[in-house]
């Protein structure tokens, strides 16, 4: 169903052929394959190769690359006086930034595409949900006084607390954010993601006025670990990066203490019901479908859908039940809407899922929803697939990301 | 077909005395010319000629859907004339852009229009739009126009009122008001009498045939009341759907029968002396005789018609009120030659009538020299013990007729 | 026939002698109308500059606006973001009114108003093609590319409309073409929305509600000269207008080539609409609301005095409501349009009441 114009698809190919050959070596965890067999994290650290952000444009060479096992979505080069030079993967273009220290002068004859960052970045305008639990993580929540929403709307009491007390802000929604609020005090530096490709002209107002733009791509990457890798790119920003060096280093750790643990050979499946009663379901290559299968459980949808770029297939509830309706176990998306509380709440969805077997055996689970908001704990979710798969009568099924429905 | 015939001469004020023969006519206001009209390609009326001096007033007539609207709308250039052509003073009509049309042609529709707060001024103000500038904005010279054709419209006390709320009658003189103020060569009304009372279909036509007389317009409207196209109209064309079936002066189209004919007239019949419609004579022999004359007897008659009661009557006098109602209406009429004393033959006859009939009406009470031999038959009437009355109303009383 | 001044001068003294025709009391209601209505856009440009969640003391404004301050805050408030919006909601506000005048006018349907000949519906449809199929797939699009396809989605379906409206030579048919192709775009972007992720749909939706926010210079540098000129050019066509307030049959007959004055009137009001919902989205109400106010509130239907207070009412109404979005739950602003038919549709609804009992 896509018609992307040609020419940008070529173009975008041309420039992820050219990234991927600068970033030489660069590996990810193989994708389970669906005949169950687990696979792990077998971890290489990765040789980022240096000049991946390209050239700075005055002639000057990087000295070291920051280093990155999962994420492809960036890339950070160092040069003298630790100035960093940042890219980001756009899709079809490259944004480059360049970090500079408080204490040094900002190189002159640079390339005219890189926006200039000032270290500190003491001010930042975080549009992305996501991101700002990362933030938390690093201990870096003072940096954001713009939030992405309403405290009311965080699960996060950390974050809560910080809106609460006024040291972050609420500027209204990302599509039209109070300009004036933004102006008064004026942000460092946006934080958006790529919900702001599709209003463009918020980007564009937020540039015209003096505030830059980063957009962060991690939902793009593939791996679970790719995405959490970002934080590093969260700590370079808030000066704190050597805090998310540790903070990534511990989640590589407790995700190799989970899929060490071996396959189970239980299968699960996760969607949701979207709004017209159809089903959503999630691809095998999709992130949460690799750590069900790092955390030793078997992925059981298989279908890819019309569009390879999206995450998720939409069918039919009887299409879906024929496929999977043996599947060991059910997560039910619970982001959006009203989740379900309750088993019956859940077969109330749809006729047909109190047929599934997981349903009949008591083990339908659904994410909670604070599990949005922290991204940066993506260890724990781990964890908790684990404790799912392993679960019998008598174990906490109230965990931290994931409830199992009765 | 009938040939065209020119219209007769108005006595008009203007500078330019009217010729009388036809053909190429310096002043000829419009002619058609072997126009066709009809929808879509298809004609529906054929070989239309017409020849019209300025300030004539030409009624259209014909039953339903005989293409009155068709010729007008056509005129009006609103449909395209199949074929033929129009010329407006010498100008032909499909040469003519709407703009130049508009100053030579005027209508009034009978479209249920409804502006919105739009006073009688303005409506009457739009007459204007063909000689005011970009912006249609009234100079001194429009606004005197307007006030002029208001005035003999008998409009102008209207003026602030809101178009939508005033009577029919009083909208129809509006809009020819506004058909007035575009200072046209020719109006054309469609249908301008039909939803009106009769007080205002008189006035409405009284000053249509004024405007044409003392303005040189050329008036051209369709009519559904024959009695009005009759009286009012120079010149008049029959459609029935197929083709123009009559034309000329009311003369020769409202005489004895013609009209019976063209409109299919069964159960009754166009009187064109004055006018009327009347019902057809109650069928079978006749039952009760009646005296009249000199007018006395057309309510009797009229009354006896409605219950279906055959009567005969006599003895009138031809050229008599009674005489011309009774030959539409009676079974048995006996007449005397105008101002002729009463014969014995046409006694005779009345007797032989009367004895047949159940009852006797008479409507006179008192009778004069020249037809004083009815009281004979009054008194022959009543010595033979026949039923006589003076009432109609009696009557019911007696045949158990109900009125 | 009079001699043609020059156009501006005649434009002015025409506004006045249109009302000079009749009735000193109705010229002096027109004044009076004229007079509240330029007081009611002055005070509303002044709260439009003065207001909003960041204060301003009113007495630095005049050294902002007209002084050489540049570079502060406050001025870059005032200049960056309140400025161009509040010129955006004039000009597009002042359009859309003149818009849904026009085809109210002509279908002689009070509650015809600029979208009803399937505008918004092409627009989005282009619309959620460039966001759920290109900007959804993750590439890059610039907000005058989503301008451009919103405008060209516009005026597709107008062309398309009117392709279809001229095989059948019938007023009705116009409406029954928006209509159908109003629906036809719906139910391809409906399509095409099935496939599209939950984030593509709510930016969707945000568009569609109407928009002031993020308005830029840029932008006010394109939609002002179109909406000016076609606003211009809607005056000058208020005598065949007048003339066509009395019936198709009546304006035909003074003259007005009814031919291309619908071909004018449509592609005008298409125009008009095109271009607000390409810079601000479909606003709604403002073009079905005004018309009916301004008539109600100087009594009159004469062109050439509704036009210029159409547009000078939908300026008004369109400032009023935008304010009200932006302020009234700040920094959330509300969806222009929920606030503009809370405060249109009451509008429509009275005077509909007020019809049925004077009819």
């Amino acid at each position: 169903m896509t018609l992307p114009p040609v020419r940008r698809i070529m173009v975008g190919v041309g420039l992820v052929l050219a990234s991927a050959l600068a970033l030489s070596a660069c590996s990810t965890a193989p994708i389970s394959s669906p005949s169950g067999s687990t696979s792990t994290t077998a971890t290489v650290a990765a040789s980022v190769a240096l000049g991946a952000s390209g050239d700075l444009g005055n002639g000057w060479k990087p000295d070291h690359a920051l280093a990155l096992q999962y994420a492809t979505g960036f890339s950070v080069d160092f040069y003298q006086d630790d100035i960093a030079l940042i890219a980001i993967n756009e899709g079809d273009a490259t944004k480059r930034y360049i970090l500079v220290p408080e204490s040094v002068d900002t190189p002159k004859g640079i390339a005219s595409d890189i926006t200039v960052l000032r270290q500190p970045l003491a001010s930042i305008y975080d549009a992305s949900t996501p991101s700002v639990s990362m933030f938390a993580a690093l201990d870096a929540l003072d940096v954001i006084s713009y939030g992405p929403q309403e405290a009311d709307a965080w699960h996060i009491p950390a974050i809560k607390a910080q809106m609460t007390s006024g040291k972050m802000a609420y500027p209204g929604k990302y599509s039209a954010p109070d300009y004036e609020m933004l102006v008064k005090d004026k942000p460092d530096l946006a934080l958006e993601n790529s919900m702001i490709l599709q209003a463009p002209e918020v980007r564009e107002k937020l540039e015209s006025l003096g505030v830059p733009v980063l957009m962060e791509r991690f939902s793009y990457e593939n791996h679970p670990l790719g995405r959490v890798e970002w934080i590093k790119l969260l700590g370079l920003l808030s000066g704190k990066l050597g805090k998310a060096e540790e903070v990534f280093a511990d989640q590589i750790a407790k995700f190799e203490a989970v899929s060490d643990l071996g396959a189970t050979g239980k299968t699960v499946v996760f969607f949701y019901i979207n709004s017209n009663g159809g089903v959503t379901a999630w691809k095998a290559s999709d992130y949460f479908s690799q750590m069900i299968t790092m955390a030793g459980g078997d992925y059981g949808f298989t279908e890819t859908g019309d569009d390879p770029a999206a995450a998720t297939v939409k069918l039919e509830m009887e299409q879906f039940y024929a496929l999977v309706k043996d599947a060991d176990y059910i997560i039910y998306n619970g982001a959006l809407g009203q989740p379900p509380t309750q088993l019956s709440q859940f077969t109330d969805l749809n006729p047909l899922l109190k047929d599934f077997q997981a349903t009949q055996t008591g083990q339908v689970w659904t994410t909670t929803k604070v599990y949005y908001q922290d991204s940066a704990d993506l260890a724990t979710m781990m964890t908790d697939i684990r404790a799912m798969l392993t679960w019998s009568d008598g174990a906490d099924d109230q965990l931290k990301f994931l409830r199992r429905l009765s | 077909m009938v040939r065209s015939l020119t219209a007769p001469p108005v006595a008009s004020t203007g500078p330019s005395d009217p010729d009388h023969g036809s053909g190429a006519d310096a002043t000829a206001a419009f002619r058609a010319t072997q126009l066709s009209v009809g929808y879509d390609g298809h004609p529906l009326i054929d070989d239309i000629d017409l020849d019209l001096e300025p300030g004539t007033v030409l009624a259209l007539i014909g039953p339903n859907g005989a293409g009155k609207s068709t010729i007008l709308k056509t005129i009006a250039k609103y449909l395209a004339a199949i074929h033929g052509a129009i010329h407006i003073d010498q100008r032909c009509v499909a040469d003519m852009t709407n703009r130049d049309l508009a100053r030579k042609v005027a209508v009034v529709l009978t479209d249920g229009l409804k502006p919105d707060l739009m006073t009688c001024y303005d409506i009457v103000a739009t007459g204007r739009y063909p000689h005011t500038g970009r912006f249609g904005v009234l100079g001194p010279e429009d606004r005197a126009q307007v006030r002029q054709a208001m005035d003999l419209l008998h409009a102008w006390e209207l003026r602030d009122r809101d178009f939508g709320q005033i009577s029919d009658g009083q909208k129809q003189r509006v809009l020819i008001a506004r058909a007035l103020a575009q200072e046209p060569q020719i109006i054309v009304l469609d249908e301008p009498t039909a939803y009106l009372d009769v007080r205002y279909k008189l006035e409405l036509l009284a000053i249509l045939r004024q405007m044409a007389k003392r303005r040189g317009i050329t008036v051209i409207m369709s009519l559904h009341e024959l009695d009005m196209a009759q009286k009012i109209a120079d010149l008049v064309v029959v459609v029935d759907g197929k083709s123009v079936v009559a034309q000329g002066p009311p003369s020769t189209i409202f005489r004895g029968g013609r009209i019976d004919q063209i409109f299919g007239l069964t159960d009754g019949s166009y009187d064109p002396l004055f006018g009327s419609l009347e019902f057809g004579a109650p069928v079978g022999d006749p039952e009760v005789f009646v005296i009249a004359g000199g007018g006395s007897g057309i309510a009797t008659y009229r009354a006896l018609q409605q219950r279906a009661v055959p009567f005969a009557t006599g003895v009138l006098h031809e050229a008599d009120l009674d005489h011309h109602l009774a030959m539409r209406l009676a079974s048995r009429v006996i007449a005397e030659p105008a101002f002729e004393p009463i014969s014995d033959a046409s006694l005779d006859q009345a007797r032989q009538s009367m004895a047949t009939c159940r009852a006797v009406i008479c409507c006179l009470d008192q009778f004069g020299t020249i037809n004083a031999r009815n009281q004979e038959l009054l008194d022959e009437a009543r010595s033979a013990g026949q039923t006589v009355l003076t009432d109609v109303s009696q009557l019911d009383q007696v045949l158990g007729t109900r009125a | 026939m009079r001699g043609a001044d020059s156009a501006v001068g005649l434009a002015t003294t025409s506004l006045i002698d249109a009302s000079l025709d009749v009735g000193d009391r109705r010229t002096r209601r027109h004044v009076a109308c004229f007079i509240l209505l330029g007081l009611a856009l002055i005070v509303l440009i002044g709260l439009n500059v003065a207001v909003g969640s960041v204060a301003i003391p009113l007495t630095d404004l005049p050294g902002l606006l007209f002084g050489g301050d540049t570079g502060s805050t406050a001025t870059q408030i005032v200049w960056s973001i309140r400025l161009p919006r509040l010129v955006a909601a004039l000009v597009l506000g002042g359009g859309l009114a003149l818009s849904g005048f026009l085809l109210q006018t002509f279908f002689n349907n009070p509650i015809a108003g600029p979208f009803v000949l399937g505008i918004s519906s092409g627009a989005k449809l282009m619309v959620s093609i460039l966001m759920v199929l290109v900007a959804g797939a993750g590439h890059s699009v610039n907000s005058a590319a989503m301008i451009a396809a919103a405008f060209v989605g516009a005026l597709a379906s107008m062309g398309l409309v009117m392709v279809l409206a001229s095989k059948v030579e019938s007023m009705a048919m116009l409406i029954v073409a928006g209509v159908m192709i109003g629906y036809i775009c719906s139910a391809i972007t409906d399509f095409i929305i099935t496939f599209a992720s939950d984030a593509s749909i709510a930016n969707l939706h945000n568009w569609s509600m109407g928009s002031f926010s993020g308005t830029s210079w840029a932008n006010v540098q394109i939609m002002t000269p179109v909406m000016l000129v076609a606003s211009v050019l809607v005056f000058f066509l208020a005598k065949p207008i007048g003339a066509y307030q009395l019936g198709e049959h009546y304006a035909h007959n003074m003259g007005v080539n009814i031919r291309l004055f619908r071909v004018a009137l449509v592609l005008l009001s298409s125009l008009l609409a095109a271009c607000v919902t390409a810079f601000a989205g479909p606003v709604s109400f403002v073009g079905i609301a005004v018309p009916h106010l301004i008539r109600w509130l100087f009594r009159t239907a004469k062109p050439l005095i509704v036009i210029p207070a159409c547009f000078l009412g939908g300026a008004v109404f369109c400032l009023g409501c935008d304010l009200i979005a932006r302020t009234a739950f700040a920094p959330t602003e509300i969806n222009l349009s929920s606030v503009t038919a809370v405060f249109g549709a009451p509008i429509v609804i009275i005077i509909m009441l007020r019809r049925r009992r004077r009819a």
